[in-house]
């Protein structure tokens, strides 16, 4: 029972709140109107029926007065003359009979017979105020028989019988009236009521289209606020919503630009990580062949051929230049180790090897570098991750300058800054507009910037280049180390 | 939930209201009956009642009254029933007597002199009012009016009381005059009482009524004779007698004579007797001093 009940609920609750609101319009009504109606019909029949009531006694006394002279005179045409014209002079009166004072008809508005019904239907009991009335109900509908005395009762009594089949009308029409008014006004109110709804639902239908569109990530739109009341309000902050929907939007698709890129970047370093390495195992196999082997089979033919001298100074000779073979092949070898990986990084630190890449590198580039180590305690070691990081991004740094900046001068700063390492690479060469190559230069210039943010990054530090064209450019690299030093 | 609820409990409470009107139920009457209803009889069985005729010079309720007791006292003198009958007019008096539809009935002294003219209408006993079987009619005016004699009532409304029994050309006769053209306006007011009333009342400057009647109200109703006064009076006639048809049987005749003649022996007689103004009844003596009959016979003129 309660189920069906509350799916029915669910369904009336469910309709759309245009409908809501005329519906309790319409239901108020309504509700006011049938009450009224119920109202007004107890209190018109209750002042009709007591009209009627004082309408029948009235002309039952004015019957009785008049019937008692007919009655002592035994006058009963006369009496049967008043009973019959009283009734044709009066509404409502079903019937009018006069009885004498033994219970005798002496007269009454009926063809041949009184009714057996009506002579007991009223009789005995007192006749409180003069009158008794009592409620009959008959085949044409509810009456109401007066009974009024006769000379005190000593000449009989009168009996008027009122119908109330013209107050059963007057009551319908009135009703039906009433209703047909509820009718009208309830039509009145439903239109009535339609404007004020269609004002109030009007921003919510916009703002229910609004977030329609803004599920299809369509911002451009923005709710009417058009009164500071509720639903203006909501509107308002529908509206900040949107807007910091629409920013975060716009956040979320520039970082994921940038995360693209940032994509193909790493795709492209991997890709230049995987072919640089290849190009080293090529360049050391072609070193260790062209050079070391080369170098290696000479030894052996100065080694035969010493081995066939005849002559000490021959041979002496002979091994001098070979020992300057070996020395050259010696100096290949550490060469090619060094480029590998500077064994200074791992034997005294971060700090020498840098000086040593410094001096070392200006020198073959003809490059003027200036290294300085401030606070830096040369005995004590940073994480190997972290020099090889530092001491890579460096390396990377400088060799960018000595391919494109034309610069004639480099600092190299490293120091402390709190708890991180700050590495500091500046030229006095052309310069170049940061944003440009960043944002739009080919990805074989990007990638070596990039390299050296993702190391940087790696190890949770930040990388910078400030630079512009013309007035040089210095790259600051910092690095967390965490009290390691 | 509990807002539906109330909802429709208000909604109930207004269809109980509305439900509240119902009256309880009517007890049901056929008046398209079929069959007419069994008569009973409502006679009161045991001895014959004896039927006594008034013709009434007072209103009809009033004689009711007076009579009624009348009646009863006759009817615990004989040890019958007495049924009253009221008529208008002497002449219907004398039918009810005359066909025996009536076995005793009292009327005035006009009426007596035509019935015995007519069928020999005899006269059992008379009243005596004041120590007189006697009394005259009385012309009666305002007590606030200026007229003092009945000649002062000429362009006036002038009422006469049961004209069957009035002495008619009596009024302004005397003074010389026929009354035709004598009053502005002439009406009749069927009993005496009323017409004092409308004495008094101012309806009619002036009236001829009954002197017994007169006396009597001024017994029953004082105020009505204080705004009254009497202006004149006719010859005193007979007292209306009480009268049965000559071929009654003569047992009840007697039977009646006596009780009339005997009702103020007793407490209750009296009691009777004194409602109705009368000392007692008397038998008639001689030719009565009956009023004229409209040929002008029949009665006597002082």
């Amino acid at each position: 029972m309660r189920r069906p009940l509350r799916r029915v609920v669910a369904r009336a609750l469910g309709v759309s709140v245009r409908v809501k609101i005329m519906g309790i319009a319409l239901g108020l009504v309504l509700l006011l109107g049938v009450g009224v109606v119920l109202h007004s019909q107890r209190v018109s029949r209750a002042t009709l029926t007591r009209e009627l009531d004082e309408r029948a006694v009235s002309i039952a006394r004015d019957t009785a007065v008049r019937a008692a002279d007919f009655i002592l005179f035994e006058d009963l045409v006369s009496l049967r003359d008043l009973v019959l014209d009283t009734m044709a002079a009066s509404k409502d009166v079903r019937y009018i009979f006069v009885l004498d004072a033994r219970g005798n008809v002496l007269a009454h508005t009926f063809g041949h017979f009184l009714p057996p019904d009506l002579q007991p239907a009223n009789s005995g009991g007192e006749y409180a105020g003069g009158f008794r009335i009592q409620r009959l109900a008959s085949e044409e509908g509810i009456l109401r028989d007066v009974a009024v005395p006769i000379f005190g009762g000593r000449a009989g009594v009168v009996r008027v019988g009122m119908s109330e089949e013209r107050l059963e009308r007057t009551l319908t029409r009135t009703t039906q009236q009433l209703f047909l008014l509820i009718a009208a006004v309830s039509l009145l109110g439903v239109l009535a009521a339609y404007l004020p709804t269609a004002i109030l639902t009007r921003p919510l239908l916009e703002l229910r289209n609004l977030t329609r569109a803004v599920g299809r990530e369509d911002f451009s739109s923005r709710a009417r606020v058009r009164f500071g009341d509720e639903i203006g309000q909501l509107a308002a902050a529908f509206n900040t919503m949107v807007e910091n929907l629409e920013r975060a939007d716009a956040e979320r698709s520039r970082l994921l630009d940038e995360l693209r890129a940032k994509e193909q970047m790493r795709r492209e370093l991997l890709e230049k990580v995987i072919s640089a390495q290849e190009d080293e195992r090529k360049r050391v196999a072609r070193e260790l062949h062209d050079e070391t082997s080369q170098s290696l089979a000479s030894l052996m033919v100065g080694l035969k051929v010493l081995e066939s001298a005849d002559r000490l100074e021959e041979a002496r000779g002979k091994a001098g230049e070979l020992r300057s073979v070996v020395d050259d092949v010696l100096r290949g070898v550490h060469d090619l180790a060094w480029e590998l990986r500077p064994s200074l990084l791992d034997s005294l630190g971060l700090a020498a090897a840098i000086q040593r890449f410094a001096e070392e590198y200006g020198e073959r580039v003809g490059l003027r570098i200036d290294c300085q180590v401030a606070d830096l305690d040369h005995h004590r070691r940073l994480p190997p991750e972290v020099e090889t990081a530092v001491y890579r991004i460096v390396q990377e740094a400088l060799t960018n300058v000595a391919k494109h900046a034309q610069a004639t001068r480099a600092s190299v700063v490293l120091r402390h800054r709190g708890d991180s390492l700050l590495a500091i690479v500046e030229d006095d060469g052309r310069g170049f507009d940061v944003e440009a190559v960043l944002g739009t230069a080919p990805a074989e210039k990007r990638l070596g910037l990039f390299g050296m943010s993702e190391r940087a990054a790696l190890l949770g530090g930040r990388f910078s280049i400030e630079s512009a064209p013309g007035r040089g450019s210095t790259v600051f690299v910092e690095v967390p180390f965490e009290g390691t030093l | 939930m509990s807002v539906l609820r109330a909802g429709a409990a208000v909604f109930l409470g207004v269809l109980l209201l509305g439900g509240c009107s119902r009256q309880d139920e009517a007890p049901r009457v056929r008046l398209w009956a079929l069959a007419p209803p069994e008569v009973t009889s409502v006679e009161v069985p045991g001895a014959a009642a004896i039927r006594f005729a008034v013709a009434l010079t007072i209103s009809p309720q009033e004689g009711y009254r007076l009579y009624g007791d009348l009646a009863e006292a006759l009817g615990e003198k004989v040890g019958r029933p007495v049924h009253l009958i009221l008529r208008r007019t002497f002449p219907e008096t004398n039918d009810l007597v005359r066909s025996r539809e009536a076995d005793v009935a009292q009327l005035c002294s006009r009426g007596f002199l035509q019935g015995r003219r007519d069928f020999g209408l005899v006269a059992l006993a008379v009243p005596v009012v004041k120590g007189r079987k006697t009394t005259p009619s009385y012309v009666v005016v305002s007590a606030e009016s200026e007229v003092a004699r009945p000649g002062e009532l000429e362009g006036k409304a002038f009422a006469f009381a049961d004209p069957p029994c009035a002495p008619e050309p009596f009024v302004v006769a005397r003074e010389g005059q026929r009354h035709d053209g004598f009053f502005r306006r002439k009406l009749t007011i069927p009993s005496h009482d009323r017409a004092i009333r409308a004495v008094a009342e101012g309806l009619v400057e002036g009236a001829l009524v009954d002197g017994l009647v007169y006396r009597r109200l001024g017994l029953t109703d004082p105020r009505q004779i204080e705004k009254t006064k009497i202006i004149g009076e006719t010859a005193p006639y007979m007292n209306p007698p009480i009268v049965v048809h000559p071929a009654l049987d003569t047992a009840l005749r007697e039977e009646l004579r006596r009780a009339f003649l005997s009702f103020h022996a007793d407490e209750g007689g009296r009691a009777v007797l004194a409602r109705l103004g009368i000392d007692r009844f008397e038998a008639p003596v001689g030719e009565p001093e009956g009023r004229p009959g409209p040929d002008g016979t029949g009665g006597r003129r002082r």
